[in-house]
């Protein structure tokens, strides 16, 4: 195997692979058709321990880390990426915690979520998406608790989890420098939810607006210290950023599996479109490009479990290059199912929709590119000593 | 209370079998494995029962080869709390020999419940419940599809081709599992990580009691025949079709 995983990694594997092809494929359709929200499933995942898989042993997860919940998204996704976005979606609302929560923060959610509790991030507001340094909710000391006021917009999980961390500012003086996280619950009073946006693709994840109207949050709830919040934001993303390539991955794959058996199926000419040279040509490209992906995300994902450190630059080129390649990927599905591929009875053009997301949030592929760019200068002016 | 569960390691469903060129058996290489999907059932009953009672052990057996112990660590994932295999060298086919090493070793077990499937998905002959409720002398109701547990005791349900029959049942039972109303839970993670801790004796079995059946030979399926083409105009076509399904297949 190209890949060695450890006993544990391998479970993780062929349980969520399990869960996509038995529970997932078979509604991955009817999902992507109503929108509806899939708790049935996340309930499957939930008892099958996956949101374990990234919470320390001490909070009653399985202590596994980044890669171990790649693996765990990667084999989602494989079924359906809006329905995996459920449980990566958590992961990335659960980092701030992970990362920076205090004892006491830990031991209050991460048990909740280890049991399926899903969770969201919110740092996106209408005028702040790849700006997010101009971000405006505000969260005012007032004694015991902080109140919150403000607009967050397309918040992953919005309306259905219970556990929100959220970038707000304590001190809009000090601009992006006077901003705090905090851990807001769902049923705090003055915390709504707007209307749940229609998307193009991952259709089965939820995004909504969430409205913050004079939220009171317990000090307790602040994580960090005031004015980490940007430092929270930024960590966050880096280890989560694997998730969204691995994300990206699994619809690769998906579509790339989906594409060989049709081409070994379809006939014209008297004869199986895959003894077409340049069938073969796309297919071996579509190989070529994940199996890259899935190298880099891996060993990527794998640093961040063994080190701490800075990883922007890595955790960016893993998730632009596997959300590029996934594009990529899919479009030539479809042009390899030809007119069918066009068609919804067939599952590769809601992969080719899918996929298009992976390119846009967690940092758009452009500002990523712009974070990689400033990183290699960062380096070189360090080597060259100015 | 004490549960048992049987167990059987099977060929996937999902794949072709193939039988050996010299036709004394299945051609098992490379074959993947899964444990026999109606005994899925019963061990998810087994659980729930466990689970309703709160009490008592839910004992996962299986007689096969030294592999099946991987079929005794599925149930043990899914929640079983131990694992019992009967060991013998070579696969069995014959279930009156099946039902003896089970019933030699169970009826010392001084079991409440047997839960079984209906039948095993690779021989399909169905027999080891039966002869096992013979030899143990328990009652035995087969192909069951629902269980509930009430505070009075166990109803059961078989589907019938005139309707549901509900069966108040009580220990000691064999019950055997038809595809239920009710899902196996998917084995979790910590379930996993757990049953390799959990124990699981070997038994081996030195004498292997007589055997009631000899099977001679595998015949393959016969190839199935190219399909035909109608190509006349309607309503020729539908003609011609009657009477192929007249003459050719039989079938009208
Ligand atoms: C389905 C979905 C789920 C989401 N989930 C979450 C979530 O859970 N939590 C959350 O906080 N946010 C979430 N987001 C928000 C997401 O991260 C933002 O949409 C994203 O960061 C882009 O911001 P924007 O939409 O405002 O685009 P803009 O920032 O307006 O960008 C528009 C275009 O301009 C380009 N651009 C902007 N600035 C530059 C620059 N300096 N250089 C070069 N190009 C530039 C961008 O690359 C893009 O192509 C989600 C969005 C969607 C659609």
């Amino acid at each position: 195997m190209l890949y060695p995983l450890t006993e544990e990694e391998k479970m993780i594997k062929d349980i969520a692979r399990k869960i996509a092809k038995e529970k997932i494929v078979p509604v991955r359709a009817k999902f992507d058709e109503t929108e509806e929200f899939p708790w049935d499933i996340v309930k499957v995942m939930a008892d099958a321990d996956l949101f374990r898989v990234f919470i320390p042993e001490e909070y009653e997860g399985l202590g596994m880390g980044v890669f171990a919940m790649c693996l765990a998204v990667e084999e989602l996704s494989w079924g359906c990426a809006g329905i995996a976005l459920s449980y990566a979606g958590t992961a990335l609302g659960t980092f701030p915690i992970l990362l920076y929560g205090n004892e006491e923060q830990k031991k209050k959610y991460l048990p909740q979520i280890a049991g399926g509790k899903i969770a969201a991030f919110c740092i996106t507001e209408p005028q702040a998406g790849s700006d997010a340094l101009s971000i405006r909710t505000r969260a005012e000391r007032d004694g015991d608790v902080y109140v919150l006021n403000g607009l967050k917009q397309f918040i992953t999980n919005g309306g259905e989890a219970d556990i929100y961390t959220v970038i707000a500012l304590t001190d809009p003086t000090k601009g992006i420098r006077g901003a705090s996280a905090f851990i807001v619950e769902k049923d705090m009073p003055g915390l709504k939810f707007g209307k749940k946006e229609k998307k193009l693709g991952i259709r089965a994840s939820a995004t909504r607006e969430i409205i913050f109207e004079n939220v009171k949050v317990p000090k307790e709830n602040l994580i960090a210290r005031e004015g980490f919040g940007l430092f929270v934001a930024m960590r966050t993303f880096d280890n989560a950023r694997p998730g969204v390539a691995a994300q990206a991955l699994g619809i690769a794959q998906s579509a790339f599996d989906a594409a060989v058996e049709y081409a070994m199926e379809r006939k014209q000419f008297g004869q199986p479109i895959i003894s077409f040279q340049a069938i073969q040509h796309i297919l071996a490209d579509m190989a070529i490009k994940i199996e890259a992906a899935r190298s880099l995300t891996y060993s990527v994902a794998k640093a961040i479990d063994r080190g701490k450190g800075d990883f922007s630059k890595e955790s960016s080129i893993a998730k632009c290059f596997a959300s590029d390649i996934a594009m990529e990927v899919t479009v030539d599905a479809v042009q390899i199912f030809g007119g069918y591929g066009y068609i919804k009875d067939y599952p590769v053009e809601k992969m080719m929709r899918d996929a298009k997301i992976t390119q846009i949030y967690e940092g758009t592929n452009q500002i990523l590119r712009n974070t990689i760019a400033s990183c290699i200068l960062k380096e070189k002016r360090k080597a060259i000593g100015t | 209370m004490k549960i048992f569960v049987t167990v059987k390691r099977v060929p996937d469903t999902g794949v072709p079998l193939r039988v050996k060129s010299d036709r004394t058996g299945i051609d098992r290489e490379g074959l993947p494995y899964v444990i026999n999907p109606y005994d899925e059932y019963a061990t998810e009953a087994a659980l729930r029962i466990k689970e309703k009672i709160g009490d008592g052990e839910v004992i996962a057996v299986s007689c096969g080869t030294e592999d099946s112990i991987e079929t005794i660590r599925h149930a043990l994932a899914m929640g079983a709390d131990r694992g019992v295999l009967l060991k013998v060298n070579d696969e069995i086919t014959d279930s009156v020999q099946t039902a003896d090493i089970l019933s030699d070793y169970l009826k010392s077990e001084n079991p409440d419940f047997i839960l079984m499937g209906k039948k095993a998905v690779d021989y399909d002959r169905g027999l080891v419940p039966a002869y096992l409720s013979e030899k143990l002398g328990f009652p035995l109701e087969t192909c069951v599809t629902n269980m509930e547990i009430k505070d009075s005791g166990f109803v059961l349900e078989r589907e019938t081709e005139y309707g549901v029959e509900i069966i108040e049942a009580r220990s000691p039972l064999i019950i055997s599992f038809e595809k239920a109303k009710f899902e196996p839970r998917f084995p979790s993670l910590r379930g996993v990580m757990m049953a390799k801790k959990k124990p699981v004796d070997v038994n081996e079995i030195s004498n292997l009691p007589a055997n009631s059946t000899n099977i001679l030979s595998y015949e393959p399926p016969p190839e199935r025949k190219k399909g035909k083409i109608i190509d006349l105009p309607f309503p020729d076509n539908v003609k011609e079709l009657v009477k192929l399904l007249k003459e050719e297949s039989k079938i009208i």
